[in-house]
């Protein structure tokens, strides 16, 4: 099995991304549903623990739909839509949507990369967080959109001129808001000195 | 009234003073730009704004969010109508008759009457918004602490009937997005909650952190997936500007009554413009002499849709500065920015900020004015918003949350806030979870908890408070009706038959 197949099979079969989303909303009101036995002001429990037990019931249930009795699965599954859109509107909105989907490709990614374009987001957007950390978000930010752009094929001057953006995008928050953004926690720790301010 | 009178003048000499035009201006000018980029839109655009008002004063701010909200609605109809491709869910409608009228050659046509039915639309859902002004003070002033308590709870069981999709993963979100804002120190008491010992977290979630993280970081991951970016239009600007604001203004019934359809919709928790807009085109259609026409051009087709989905902002305020109950997610971002700027949602309002409520409601009036300027003679250039790429608006909006996140405190805690809700709201939107309730549970969950702690320190800890009043015993009715109506409701009509 080659690393692709290997990736395709991990994203596609194994991780059940909407199992995992509903496991996090269990593990975390659980855990904040216990935390409310351990407050010693009685009123500031209250509230947590009315809503911690809403979301530790609902999403239980609903990472256990399938083990459910059919009439507690229906309710659980029941659509409100009060307000639903007229035949004639959705078979319009089915159209348009069908036109878009055969003109979607079946690739993983749109310019021909490994893993699926929204993965790459998603873990470029965690770096750049943690990059921002360490040296400071005014460096971070063009070596994000650097990143970012090379990575979806961006031809160069495109990507200098994007970065350059991202650049003066942090600097004009920084200057306008007065907000210290050249320092990080590993890098340039008290800012830099010789940039205009 | 002579309260509202002077108020209302008040608010028009604020309105006039330099800067507020000029924030009226750049609103609708950003909100236009924001409508018209494919896949930004007004709660997005607004978002990413919102950590830019922080050195405004409360009402520059509040005009250039309103202006913002208003001027995206609007720019919506620019991609919707030249490239296919709606700018944001409340164009979908313009797309099935704008397109195919540019595709005609009446591009220019179909974009004049889009400008003149949002502006019209807009113009006649605020002004009859601020006519009933009045009486909704006199409504919102009945109301006291458990009232306000319930209707948080009112407002996101509503969302989970309005929404699409699972009624109880629409309440699981909201109650989620409640249980996030209890982290930090405890209202009226000295509790650190799931803080772990962290100074960084006494503070707890920033909400417009929250907001940017659901709205932007979300939207983008999504974005950045779709294969290929916007398609190139091959359409050419033509058509008459002055025959488009005819034909708008020669079917004032289809106008009218799109813009208070929006307008009523619009003041449904959950609901907003994309609602708006589908009923509204339904009902053109139903009502039209020529029902066929629909969908290959029918001009009544962008009337109904626009007029409609302008419409929506009149009424979705009232739930939103009445009682802090927003009724899209860009009326949230809007809640947001009354918050951040010390305004607190409901009598306060409606008292001692009359004004200032009142310079917003104007401001969108005035609002309505420029978008017909613009929108008639303006427009041509912002068509070529609509060609742009994806690929270069993804790591531009990113680059804009992030910062926008950690200049709200200078906190890590926000952008970690930002990333983490935003990874979450993708999964969320990927598996039909409403992102609007959860971000209306993280609006809602101070003012819910506040509203509780107080009624039961009221009634000595009782929870009889909540319905020993007519008015709070109806709202509990109510939510208990939402609630189990989709359960009970076939089985019902099952017995019944």
């Amino acid at each position: 099995m080659t690393a692709q197949e290997l990736y395709r099979r991990l994203v596609e079969d194994v991780i059940d991304a909407e199992k995992l989303l509903v496991a996090m909303m269990v593990v975390s009101s659980g855990y904040m549903l216990w935390g409310t036995t351990q407050f010693s002001i009685d009123r500031a429990a209250r509230f947590p623990r009315l809503v911690a037990s809403v979301v530790f019931i609902g999403s239980l249930l609903l990472l256990f739909q399938a083990y459910l009795p059919a009439v507690l699965r229906n309710a659980l599954l029941s659509e409100g839509a009060a307000f639903e859109a007229s035949d004639e509107f959705a078979q319009k909105e089915a159209d348009m949507e069908e036109a878009a989907a055969e003109t979607e490709s079946t690739e993983i990614s749109s310019v021909g990369r490994p893993i699926h374009d929204s993965v790459f987001t998603a873990l470029s957007v965690v770096g750049y967080a943690l990059v921002g950390y360490a040296i400071g978000l005014l460096w971070a930010s063009p070596l994000f959109v650097l990143l970012y752009a090379r990575w979806f094929r961006i031809d160069l001057l495109r990507t200098v001129i994007l970065a350059v953006i991202g650049f003066g995008i942090a600097y004009s928050f920084m200057i306008v808001l007065t907000v210290p953004m050249d320092g990080g926690a590993l890098l340039f720790q008290d800012g830099v000195s010789w940039l205009p301010r | 009234m002579a309260a509202t009178i002077a108020a209302l003048t008040e608010a028009a000499g604020t309105l006039f003073s330099w800067p507020t035009p000029l924030w009226v201006a750049v609103g609708l000018i950003l909100g236009m730009i924001a409508g018209a980029l494919p896949g930004v839109g007004s709660s997005l655009g607004m978002a990413i704004v919102l950590p830019l008002t922080l050195p405004l004063g409360p009402i520059n701010a509040l005009v250039l969010l309103v202006s913002m909200y208003s001027g995206a609605m609007y720019g919506g109809s620019i991609a919707a109508i030249l490239v296919n491709v709606p700018g944001t869910g409340a164009a979908a409608a313009t797309t099935f008759d704008g397109y195919p009228m540019s595709k005609q050659g009446r591009a220019i046509e179909a974009l004049s009457i889009s400008a003149t039915s949002s502006a019209l639309g807009g113009f006649l859902t605020v002004l009859t918004l601020i006519a009933i002004s009045p009486i909704l003070i006199e409504a919102v002033l009945l109301f006291g602490t458990p009232e306000y308590f319930l209707m948080a709870v009112l407002g996101l069981s509503m969302i989970g009937v309005v929404a699409q999709g699972s009624v109880v993963k629409a309440i699981i979100a909201g109650a989620f997005g409640m249980l996030l804002t209890t982290i930090g120190i405890a209202p009226n008491s000295p509790e650190l909650r799931y803080t772990f010992g962290s100074l960084a977290l006494y503070d707890g979630i920033d909400f417009i952190a929250a907001l940017i993280g659901m709205f932007a970081i979300a939207e983008m991951i999504k974005l950045s997936a779709q294969t290929g970016g916007i398609a190139e239009s091959d359409i050419d600007l033509d058509g008459s500007v002055f025959a488009g604001i005819k034909t708008a203004i020669s079917r004032p019934v289809t106008l009218i009554k799109s813009s208070f359809i929006g307008m009523f919709i619009g003041a449904v928790p959950g609901s907003g413009a994309t609602v708006s807009n589908f009923i509204s085109y339904g009902e053109a259609m139903r009502s039209s002499d020529n029902p066929e026409a629909f969908g290959n051009g029918e001009p009544d087709g962008v009337i109904a849709s626009e007029a409609s989905n302008n419409g929506t902002i009149g009424g979705s305020l009232i739930p939103t500065i009445s009682f802090g109950i927003p009724g899209s997610g860009s009326t949230a971002v809007l809640l947001g920015g009354l918050l951040m700027h010390g305004l607190r949602p409901g009598p306060q309002l409606f008292d001692a900020e009359l004004a200032t409520t009142y310079t917003f409601m104007l401001a969108l009036l005035a609002g309505n004015v420029f978008i017909l300027f613009v929108g008639v003679f303006i427009v041509t250039r912002l068509g070529h918003l609509t060609q742009v790429d994806t690929k270069y608006i993804v790591p531009t909006i990113v680059v804009l949350s992030m910062i926008g996140g950690y200049t709200l405190r200078t906190n890590w805690v926000d952008v970690a806030t930002v990333v983490f809700l935003g990874l979450f709201g993708y999964l969320m939107v990927k598996y039909n979870y409403s992102v609007i309730a959860f971000v209306l549970g993280v609006v809602l969950g101070p003012i819910a908890e506040e509203n509780l702690i107080r009624s039961l320190q009221l009634s000595g800890g009782s929870y009889d408070i909540f319905v020993t009043k007519p008015l709070s015993l109806l709202i509990v009715i109510a939510i208990l009706v939402i609630l189990f109506g989709p359960v009970v409701k076939p089985r019902l009509e099952r017995l019944i038959s």
